[in-house]
């Protein structure tokens, strides 16, 4: 008995790691957030450290109301918000509009 | 991947005068496991304050002339080869460009872009921790209150190859887990160690890098190992401190060990010194950053969630189920017997998931979908744990061999 559970502890184990790690994983869906990370990092190089930068996006681009978080990862030290956020408060003001609409981006100074 | 494999020797050049003082015992491959999660730490606070800071430890490594190289034994030799493929597939898997691919927007890739891999890279843009920043996020998804060990040590390969290096995480998160392993070898019973060890490996080599579950794991086990093992108290109490910084959690898993050492074996309670003093100083500097579970209304929260728990829990499945089967099958073995000898280990699994439990009552987010995100990887905080108090229930059922007294 106690080798029987010694091997299902064992294969178990390693079953669950190999299939929860595959190094050859079904292709996602192709992404097309290619040319708005091109966009994101544009804005980043265009807009200083601490800007406030309120995105408009279409609805496709939401992910769940938690694109804010997506476009962090790539804008650093800056404070973000879209149209489409559900989880985060508004900014407390706003410095630049970026615009993203049918993929180009415009960014434009907040009045 | 180069840079990942730099950050983990400087790890082990950091650590290894600190875990030669902290375990006189320790030699070969466990001085060098031990000194890879240590200097995970002492790189970390270097990085977090000023780089050179780093230096001195480096130095104190080199004077204490540590036995690195000691004659392998042959278990020792065979469980490394069994190790082996298991821990380059991990490395393969978790150095995959795509997993760190910012087009990709996954689901299941969210923490770290949210979290880990965000802060990570706002420390290496900034080269400091951007301490006013962090604290005017919002209270979200990012969790602006975590502790930053993780990533600072994410951002380590980055900041050494002054550039932005998110697939060398990999690397270090492989490090971390098969450090882990070589200190859960060496506090395993020698009847099952090797193959004992191949099972936990699956519990330590995590399917979420880039996430703080890998290093939080390696430090928490390792710690509570230790302690368990009785072979080096210092060690322990220095690794569950670097625990507790890898994320809340690893706090959870401090206040668990205090009270199962209070139940189990009160007179060691001042190895618990080092973890709560950095628990302290962590809770003073991070004052300011917001905490989503005790937002008002925290009664009414748990009145509206305790209901949804079946529903929440119904089709979610645990991390390892094989594993659990089996341990607790090896418990159940002689349970008296297994429950007596494994009552600390087990005991400090049973208050961290009531605390997980706890959270999980007290959240403002909707139940269903937090436990649903959340529990498969919350609960293989806890699996290298109850894995290793089945391998003792285990061994002790096995025949000892006939070479043995």
């Amino acid at each position: 008995m106690a080798r029987t559970l010694l091997a299902l502890m064992v294969f178990g184990s390693l079953g669950w790691a190999v299939a929860w790690q595959p190094l050859h994983p079904a292709p996602n869906p192709p992404s097309d957030h290619a040319e708005l990370q091109r966009f994101v990092e544009e804005v980043a190089r265009r807009t200083p450290p601490h800007a406030s930068i309120f995105f408009i996006l279409p609805a496709e681009d939401a992910d769940g109301g938690l694109a804010n978080h997506r476009l962090r990862y790539l804008l650093g030290e800056r404070s973000v918000a879209t149209n489409l956020d559900k989880f985060s408060p508004p900014l407390r003001h706003v410095d630049y509009l970026a615009i993203w609409r049918d993929g180009r981006g415009r960014l434009e100074a907040a009045h | 991947m180069i840079w990942g494999a730099v950050t983990v020797v400087l790890f082990a050049a950091a650590g290894l005068g600190v875990a030669r003082h902290l375990d006189r015992e320790a030699r070969g491959m466990l001085l060098v496991a031990e000194a890879v999660l240590v200097g995970g730490g002492v790189a970390a606070g270097a990085m977090a304050l000023h780089w050179s800071l780093a230096i001195p430890f480096i130095f104190w490594s080199a004077f204490t002339k540590p036995p690195l190289f000691v004659r392998p034994t042959r278990s020792g030799a065979f469980a490394v080869l069994v190790q082996l493929p298991l821990l380059v597939w991990h490395a393969v898997f978790a150095t995959r460009p795509a997993l760190y691919d910012w087009t990709e927007w996954l689901i299941s890739r969210r923490d770290y872009f949210f979290i880990w891999g965000y802060k990570a890279r706002l420390i290496f843009a900034a080269g400091h921790i951007p301490w006013t920043f962090l604290g005017s996020l919002p209270n979200d998804f990012s969790h602006s209150d975590y502790p930053l060990l993780v990533p600072l040590q994410f951002a380590v390969p980055s900041m050494l190859a002054r550039a932005w290096q998110p697939d060398a995480i990999g690397i270090v998160d492989t490090a971390l887990a098969a450090a882990a392993l070589v200190i859960a070898y060496h506090c395993l019973p020698e009847k099952v160690a090797t193959l004992g060890t191949l099972a936990l490996a699956g519990c330590a080599l995590l399917p979420w890098p880039g996430f703080a579950e890998g290093p939080l794991v390696a430090y928490s086990a390792s710690g509570i190992l230790l302690l368990r093992s009785r072979r080096a108290d210092a060690l322990a109490g220095v690794l569950l401190a670097l625990a507790a910084m890898t994320k809340n959690e690893g706090m959870a898993f401090v206040a668990a060990t205090a009270v199962a050492l209070a139940i189990t074996d009160r007179k060691r309670w001042r190895l618990l010194v080092t973890p709560a003093l950095v628990i302290a100083a962590w809770l003073m500097v991070r004052w300011n950053l917001h905490t989503d579970l005790f937002t008002p209304g925290l009664f009414a929260r748990i009145g509206h969630n305790l209901p949804l728990f079946p529903k929440a829990f119904l089709n979610i499945g645990t991390s390892q189920p094989l594993v659990w089967i089996a341990a607790m099958g090896g418990l159940a073995l002689a349970p008296r017997e297994n429950f007596r000898r494994e009552r600390f280990l087990l005991l400090i699994v049973g208050l961290q998931l009531a605390f997980y439990f706890a959270a999980y009552a007290v959240t403002p987010l909707d139940l269903v979908g937090h436990v649903n995100g959340s529990w498969d990887r919350i609960s293989s905080h806890v699996t290298m744990l109850v894995a290793f108090a089945g391998l003792t229930s285990i061994s002790g059922a096995l025949p000892s061999s006939p070479t043995q007294p």
